[in-house]
């Protein structure tokens, strides 16, 4: 079965069908994972989304597009999520596992060299992957991601204050009593996730499918409660000082009231020795729904100019 | 201390137009406070348990359910939701329980409704309690302006944008108005079971027509409203009450008090529009002093 987003014009902004080839991948601990192949080809992208805890969905479908400009999309679901093993054992949710599976998944796909292209999260763990199979990387997609979470948080604590001191001394309250669910401080985040995650009216029904399979114990432990307080294993993680190992082609994509700031993306390129950058004026952090034609003209700009 | 007791009477009163509203009698005596709860369109639930304890230092109290809410009918003519019309309905009960000459207690909007009344019927009262009220619309509506503008303007400019075109429920309009309602409404984390009792029942009839959408948007026919002028008119000793907080800010209640040729003024400083849930260790003294110095005349 297919699903599209079409405009008027034919401007497929999403799409979701099924894969031409699906693999379950084994991973080192008993576990499986599955991934999702469409087109054919030598180029491959391969896609590493956020959350963590989401599957692909939302990720995969604003994508699928560009099978019909000539490259192969590659894609799985993360352990925990979607149609992937859903183990309860918090001490699979870190970064260098995730970076592990990643590696797992390309390894038994056979795919020796790829475009990546990691989105938020999936840039953090594809920014880690990159540093440990870097032979494996043709170029790379920083979408609406950070590689300084220390400077991520004092961006994110710019865009609480813009609510004015007196919610955020409310959010404060809430979260030193641990009570994220009162529904003034949900009202807060909320406020901030039409802002700066996603300006659009409704959820396009890829998120809203991510969403539903939102596996929250694993965001919990390496992010947090929501996108506006880090409590997770990453708060601290910061490898600006090793892009400079980024020897491929790189670029940086943000939304100008990106979540993971325009000034997050700029910390990056400013540390890439062959990166370039491209800001969309009208979107925060999901420019390829907020701007769909504009990040899809940018996005094959970029590979075709990175086909070998 | 407010806890919930069970009315010793219950009237059916039968007002104009072959309705009837529903009022409930505690205590008894020739000192009675007679309350006007807020909405328009909330059952008397929330102001009712919160003054039925005054019976403990001597007081009869009276609450109603107005017409549209609670136990009294709920007609849909939106023709009845008017301020002259309530103010009918309040003299019919005042009439129909013999209350004689009461201590007018108006919350909110039933501040607005106990100063219209007062202007209508100055015979019928011994003094009159202004909580969390304004006399002149317009001006409270430049200072919910502010209120808003403190969450930025870029939610300001979200906000105009769904009012402008009448996306009200949109869940980032509506998170707006719930940062803003657990601020100046009621700054509890968790809100008392009377207030949760009325919010549950509200008649969104008389609300939209009168006042508007939610408590920071007013379109409805009350909102060019304004009895400032007419204010040295009410005589009875009065007592204003408001919080720091209040959306019916403390400027609203000081624009009273300088209207008013005999009135006096407590602001307290933790609450914002139920300081009878919020300070209630600081509300029942400051109401039971003014009571206790104006009995019996």
């Amino acid at each position: 079965m297919t699903e599209r987003s079409v405009l008027a014009d034919g401007f497929v902004v999403w799409e979701e069908r099924p894969a031409d080839a699906t693999f379950e991948v084994a991973l080192g601990g008993g576990h499986k994972v599955k991934a999702y192949a469409y087109g054919d080809g030598s180029e491959v992208v391969f896609l590493l989304n956020g959350g963590p805890g989401l599957p692909c969905n939302y990720l995969r479908a604003p994508h699928l597009p560009i099978v019909e400009a000539g490259y192969r999309v590659v894609v799985h679901d993360q352990l925990g999520t979607g149609a992937s093993d859903h183990p309860d054992d918090p001490s699979l949710w870190t970064l260098e596992r995730y970076v592990e599976e990643v590696e797992a998944v390309l390894d038994a796909l056979d795919l020796e060299r790829v475009h990546f292209l990691g989105h938020s999260w999936g840039g953090w763990c594809g920014i880690e992957y990159a540093l440990t199979y870097p032979h494996r990387i043709a170029s790379m997609v920083l979408a609406d991601t950070a590689a300084d979470i220390p400077h991520l948080l004092q961006e994110i604590e710019r865009l609480r204050a813009a609510l004015g001191s007196e919610t955020v001394a409310m959010m404060q309250r809430f979260e030193a009593m641990g009570n994220h669910a009162h529904p003034a401080y949900k009202a807060a985040v909320d406020l901030l996730d039409f802002r700066h995650i996603r300006r659009l009216p409704e959820r396009p029904k890829p998120v809203a499918d991510s969403r539903a399979g939102f596996n929250l114990p694993i965001y919990m432990a390496v992010q947090g409660p929501n996108e506006y307080h880090y409590t997770g294993s990453i708060r601290d993680w910061n490898r600006i000082d090793q892009l400079h190992r980024f020897t491929w082609p790189t670029l940086v994509i943000q939304g100008q009231h990106d979540v993971l700031t325009p000034a997050c993306g700029m910390h990056m390129l400013n540390a890439l020795p062959n990166g370039e950058i491209r800001i969309f004026q009208n979107s925060s952090h999901s420019p390829f729904y907020e701007e769909p034609r504009a990040y899809r003209r940018a996005l094959l700009d970029f590979l075709d100019r990175q086909r070998v | 201390m407010w806890r919930e007791i069970e009315p010793e009477k219950t009237h059916e009163v039968p007002i104009d137009g072959g309705f009837k509203v529903v009022a409930y009698e505690f205590g008894s005596g020739d000192e009675t406070v007679f309350c006007l709860n807020g909405g328009p369109g909330l059952a008397c639930d929330y102001l009712r348990e919160a003054h039925s304890c005054l019976i403990d230092h001597g007081y009869r109290v009276v609450a109603f359910d107005q017409l549209g809410t609670g136990k009294a009918d709920h007609p849909t003519d939106t023709a009845l939701w008017t301020i002259g019309r309530y103010v009918e309905e309040t003299e019919q009960v005042r009439q129909a329980l013999n209350l004689g000459k009461v201590h007018l207690l108006g919350h909110s909007w039933g501040g607005w409704l106990g100063i219209e009344y007062a202007l209508t019927y100055p015979q019928a009262l011994k003094t009159l309690i202004l909580e969390d009220t304004v006399g002149d619309m317009p001006h409270l509506i430049s200072e919910l302006e502010r209120l808003r503008a403190a969450l930025g303007p870029e939610t300001v400019a979200m906000m105009q944008r769904h009012e402008a075109e009448g996306t009200l429920e949109h869940p980032e309009y509506q998170a707006a108005v719930t940062i803003l309602n657990y601020r100046h409404v009621c700054r509890l984390d968790e809100w008392p079971a009377p207030v949760k009792r009325s919010l549950d029942s509200w008649n969104m009839g008389p609300y939209g027509t009168m006042q508007g959408p939610n408590e920071f948007l007013y379109t409805g026919n009350l909102k060019d409203w304004n009895r400032i002028p007419r204010m040295h008119k009410i005589t009875v000793p009065a007592l204003i009450t408001t919080g720091q907080h209040d959306e019916l800010t403390p400027a609203c209640a000081l624009k009273m008090k300088l209207a008013l040729p005999d009135a006096e003024l407590h602001c307290f400083p933790n609450s914002s529009h139920m300081p009878f849930y919020e300070e209630p260790h600081a509300y029942y003294p400051v109401l039971l002093d003014f009571l206790n110095r104006h009995k019996g005349r």
